[in-house]
């Protein structure tokens, strides 16, 4: 052993080293080497395939470098990027601009993106593109819960916040903190104040149950569920200003396809709405009419109005549908939600009675998940054929109507033929982040575009990732993107904590 | 004689080394091929920062790098042994282990032994990515680190060694990190000096104390009260705790104490002559027990093993492979099937053709899976049979359930881009296929089927797919399984109505395993119409047999292949083989000379001479629970 010891010590690992060292060298030099723009090449009218699709977008003025990789066929490859008469080059098939290099691309409204592609010696060069900038600022987070497309189980889940400034993300909480073989953890229905990351709200079902609040620092668990409501809150909106933050409450369940790649049906068979009083604990349904399927509740930036999708069904008399859950699967198509909202007085905490803002039903469609721009004059939802639950509908697009002239117009440039759901918008009203499957009809990808003044969209862009790569790889879906005014400071060991203390009983007003 | 210990005892080692391999292969060969397909590894960035999220992300990476090899269920036993002999070698190195007691080294890969073979049904519910290859692996990198650590020429060197391992190691290597450092301050002689004292002062701190502030610190997703079971297995299930399975992980950590000891008492030297014998009877004893622990933790589930071998078979579309298996005497002590047994083998006879005829020649029975726990068909064969009966909706669901659960694995996203090719939801089948075309030994499937992409046409021509496609051809409905495959197969199957004639087969199949009369006549009728022109026809001799049994138990029913006659009456003009009235003539004469026997009792008394007819499975097979 002793000489084993010895030459190991002697003659091994010195040549180790050295190998090493001599290794690292001809690293460095190969990788010293700069892409050249080819002298002959041939010039093709069609653009060049990349990955993730960023031809003609526009992009915020405080976005993170937008990397992408060329879907071509080829064996070299160069990509030249121009912005106000400087140029770089990139010779690889993944194309990563450095963050100082592209600060230095927006500070110009355009960037030309050329990208060249060696094929059996030839050089082709593919139609330029180019990307917008926008000097219009984005807020600097977004938060999204991550979460695979499963159906009944769960395992490993996340909610998570992203810098959008570069490509920093982190853990707001996870469920394994406190999840054992014994008792998992759902967590869902992030939700801000105002984007305000010091007020927020989530849910924990299953194991420690319940809604935890965080608000200026106090951090509790409130068991939501009283003898009044179907369930605890489910999908919440805070008010604009208030202690308040009003929930459907849902009873919801789920139906397979067996020969279709929507994949799955999600219903609610019963679902209201009600407020939660923060600082009472006090819970107040707003009504209980078990025909009428109220959801996605959404508050006018203004805190006067309630919106919220509604729709009306019941049960029919056959002999087939023996519970309302099994009729509704077998009718699922005719159920259509409209799009309504209620005045609502902070003085007496009463809301007035419902007032139509589109009825999609009357035009054979449903429309939901109601959201207002912040200056109040534009209400986006998503509207598919039928249901509730659009991210499993590949008919659910994107739709704006103006509330001054009630003119509804669909999203033309944000839609595609897949899935088109969960919108938000960011605190100045000039960008919205949106869910879509357009890349594969199955994985949900953040998608985010400009909005202007006049009421236009430009052409979204996918959220910018390190490695492009990067959505093509991940079995995950993004949930419930949210814009936030800056990052959550407590620490998900915190949440953790808190998730294990007793809840607080939320009572019936 | 130091002579004949200098050799002998290594080449003892080699030899119970190749018989532990050759045990493995020749009893687990389909098994170690399943551990790869149900395992994941991509050279990729992100499949490596997704392995190393929680502690031992590194550890089990490796661990699940090394198992894609058991495609060749040869060449990753024989890596699994050179790393166990690699093991043994750093064990006498580290324990100073001389002479005899070398032989002590040996009981550490027999408890990593035990930890493969005893796998059983968690090869199919096992989380932990890489599983089969932890152990060793942990044991692995903790040996070299410690042999490091020994190598190192002064305390100092050997301290800052000690304090990178102890505060690096648990990131990269989990719990296990805790044997390398336990290695590492192992004392050099039962009385310590002070150098030594310090040593594991610090160790036992480290390990005390990095775990929770590592948690608390960067591991936002981890329990404090696991972070010392970070890599490792959990037998937990739900509410079903498998203690059982922790004893060979009990008997590893006692077989590095016990080589510990040798060591401890003959440091630097040769054991002494008069205790040669000693350590001979000492070390063989210890190897003796260990085999008997080995042998009591070796899953020999027959069925088990049948099931696995038989999936991999259908895998290779080697279907008469399918009904070998299922008569095979030699896998093992007979017992009876599991349902997914039995369900698999009428896939076979179906996709040969010869289910009508042969169904019931095979064993039958509803045995329950051999875990402690509740078993699902879910995960064990569902995905399977729900794929090659045309159910890609419910295989592709349960695909992303299992994957979600379970990690994702080869024979998951196979499943998912199959069923996504064949449901013509080609973007998402050419993510799955990027995916594969990463992976070391899945790259030529995964490209096979991405032309499948851009020609759609050529899975008509594939031989898995071409049955398939039929069956796949209905209209889509809203619908849920509960868990239990086989019973929506039967359900839905039975309840169906198709002109496709292997589909319309399946319709009159499972009627006829639901014993339920008014479903089958329409179906055997509609089967008859389809097939009665065609030459050489013959109706299957179980079709027949219903038919035939039916008849005669509502003889004054209006019939459904003659309107107008009874039953009674239209018995008379169908061609019924001979064979099959004498079975049932029989099988009623030879039931009144039972007459007192019980249900129980004319089972065991039917089984000989009519275990293979239908009246057999109508009267006598009842309420066979599914999973």
């Amino acid at each position: 052993m002793n000489n084993i010891k010895r030459y190991l010590q002697k003659h091994i690992l010195p040549s180790l080293w050295r190998g090493m060292g001599v290794g690292l060298l001809l690293l460095l030099v190969a990788s010293c080497q700069k892409p050249k723009v080819p002298v002959q090449y041939a010039e093709s009218n069609r653009p060049a395939a990349i990955f993730p699709d960023y031809h003609d977008v526009t992009v915020p003025i405080n976005i993170a470098p937008l990397t992408f990789i060329i879907d071509e066929e080829g064996t070299d490859f160069v990509t030249r990027i121009t912005s106000g008469g400087r140029e770089w080059l990139y010779g690889k098939q993944e194309v990563c601009p450095k963050p100082k290099d592209w600060e230095k691309m927006k500070q110009n409204e355009r960037i030309m993106v050329e990208v060249f592609v060696a094929k059996e010696g030839k050089w082709t060069r593919l139609m330029p593109f180019a990307i917008h900038v926008s000097p219009d600022s984005i807020d600097p987070y977004i938060s999204y819960r991550i979460i695979a497309p499963s159906y009944v189980t769960y395992e490993d889940l996340t909610i998570r916040q992203r810098c959008l400034e570069n490509y920093d993300e982190s853990l707001i909480y996870g469920n394994m903190s406190n999840t054992d073989e014994k008792d998992g953890q759902c967590i869902n229905c992030h939700s801000y104040q105002q984007y305000n990351p010091n007020r927020l709200q989530f849910h924990v079902r299953q194991g420690h149950g319940g809604t935890i609040i965080a608000y200026d620092g106090k951090v509790e668990r409130v068991d939501m569920k009283t003898g009044k409501t179907v369930s605890a809150g489910v999908y919440p909106t805070w008010h604009p200003t208030e202690k308040l933050i009003a929930y459907s409450t849902n009873k919801t369940g789920q139906s397979f396809h067996t020969n279709d790649n929507q994949k799955v049906e999600v219903q609610d068979t019963y679902s209201d709405l009600m407020l939660y009083d923060v600082d009472s604990h006090k819970v107040m349904p707003l009504e209980a009419d078990t025909n009428q399927l109220d959801c996605f509740p959404f508050w006018s930036p203004d805190g006067r109005y309630l919106y919220y999708c509604s729709a009306y069904y019941e049960k029919r008399d056959t002999a087939q549908a023996t519970t309302k859950e099994f009729d509704m699967i077998l009718n699922y198509k005719s159920v259509k939600y409209s799009l309504y909202r209620r005045p609502f007085t902070l003085s007496d905490m009463s809301f007035g009675p419902r007032e139509t803002v589109y009825d999609a039903a009357a035009d054979s469609l449903s429309a939901t998940l109601p959201r207002i721009s912040p200056d109040g004059k534009w209400l986006m939802f998503t509207m598919g054929n039928h249901g509730v639950f659009h991210i499993w509908h590949a008919d659910a697009d994107l739709y704006l109507m103006n509330l001054e002239t009630n003119k509804m117009t669909p999203a033309t440039e944000l839609n595609s033929k897949d899935v088109e759901s969960y919108h938000s918008w960011s605190s100045n009203g000039r960008w919205v982040i949106f869910s879509s499957r357009r890349t594969d009809g199955n994985f949900t990808r953040p998608y985010i575009a400009h909005f202007d003044r006049q009421g236009h969209f430009t052409r979204p862009f996918e959220l910018p990732q390190r490695h492009p790569n990067y959505h093509r790889e991940l079995l995950r879906s993004y949930n419930i993107p949210e814009f936030m005014s800056g990052p959550v400071t407590i620490r998900p060991q915190q949440f953790a904590r808190e998730v294990r203390k007793d809840s607080i009983k939320a009572v019936s007003k | 004689m130091k002579t004949i210990n200098r050799f002998i005892v290594p080449l003892l080692l080699t030899v119970a080394l190749a018989i532990m391999g050759w045990l493995v292969l020749r009893t687990e060969t389909d098994v170690l091929y399943r551990l790869q397909e149900l395992s994941l590894w991509l050279p990729t960035r992100h499949f490596f920062e997704t392995s190393i999220i929680y502690p031992g992300g590194v550890l089990t990476w490796l661990s699940a790098f090394m198992t894609q090899f058991f495609y060749h269920p040869l060449l990753g036993m024989t890596l699994m042994l050179i790393c166990w002999g690699l093991i043994m070698i750093l064990l006498c190195w580290q324990f100073h282990l001389r002479g005899p007691w070398r032989l002590l080294a040996l009981l550490v890969p027999l408890a990593l032994l035990a930890c493969l073979v005893q796998t059983g049904y968690w090869l199919y519910y096992m989380k932990l990515q890489g599983h089969a290859w932890v152990p060793t692996m942990g044991v692995l990198l903790s040996c070299l680190l410690a042999i490091v650590h020994l190598l190192l020429p002064n305390r100092w060197a050997k301290l800052l060694w000690l304090l990178v391992v102890g505060l690096l190691g648990y990131p990269l290597m989990g719990a296990w990190w805790v044997l390398a450092v336990a290695l590492m301050i192992v004392p050099r002689h039962l009385r310590m000096d002070k150098a030594e004292a310090i040593n594991v002062a610090i160790g036992l701190a480290l390990v005390i104390l990095v775990p929770p502030i590592m948690v608390q610190q960067f591991y936002g997703q981890v329990q404090l009260d696991t972070a010392y079971l970070a890599a490792m297995p959990s037998f937990q299930f739900g509410q079903t705790d498998c203690n059982e399975y922790r004893y060979a992980y009990y008997a590893l950590a006692s077989a590095f104490v016990i080589c510990a000891v040798p060591g401890l008492i003959y440091r630097n030297s040769e054991p002494a002559y008069k205790e040669l014998r000693l350590s001979w009877v000492v070390s063989l004893l210890c190897i003796a027990l260990a085999c008997w622990g080995v042998t009591k933790r070796w899953e020999r589930d027959t069925n088990f093993h049948k099931e696995v071998a038989m999936n991999n078979a259908i895998e290779r579309l080697d279907w008469e492979g399918v009904l070998r298996i299922s008569l095979d005497q030699e896998m093992g002590e007979p017992m009876p099937p599991t349902r997914v047994m039995v369900m698999m083998k009428n896939l076979a006879l179906f996709r040969l053709g010869r289910i009508g005829d042969e169904m019931f020649r095979y064993p039958e029975g509803a045995e329950q899976q051999h875990a402690p726990w509740q078993v699902r068909m879910t995960q064990v064969g569902g995905k399977l049979l729900y794929y090659h009966y045309g159910k890609e909706g419910f295989c592709y669901r349960w695909c992303m359930e299992d994957g979600v659960e379970f990690g994702w694995s080869v024979d998951v996203l196979k499943y998912m881009t199959k069923t996504s090719l064949l449901t013509h939801d080609w973007e998402v089948a050419r993510k799955y296929i990027n995916i594969l075309k990463k992976t070391l030994y899945h790259k030529e499937w995964a490209e096979k089927h991405e032309a499948y992409i851009q020609h759609p046409e050529l899975m008509a021509e594939d031989e898995e797919m071409k049955p398939i496609i039929p069956m796949a051809a209905f209209p889509d409905r809203l619908d849920g399984d509960n868990t239990l495959v086989e019973m929506y197969l039967l359900k839905t199957f039975s309840s169906g109505h198709g002109a496709e004639p292997r589909y319309q087969e399946m319709t009159l199949i499972c009627a006829l395993i639901m014993k339920d009369i008014d479903l089958f006549w329409p179906r055997f009728h509609q089967y008859l119409n389809m097939h009665q022109k065609e030459e050489g026809f013959h109706v299957p001799r179980y079709y027949q047999e219903a038919a035939y049994l039916y008849s005669m138990l509502e003889p004054q029913r209006p019939s459904d292949l003659w309107p107008g006659l009874t039953n009674a009456e239209a018995l008379q003009r169908v061609p019924f083989d001979e064979s099959v009235k004498q079975s049932y003539q029989q099988f009623m004469d030879f039931n009144v000379q039972c007459g007192s026997m019980t249900e129980d009792q004319k089972r065991v008394a039917f089984l000989p001479q009519f275990g293979d007819t239908f009246y057999y499975f109508y009267f006598l097979r009842r309420n066979q629970k599914t999973n």
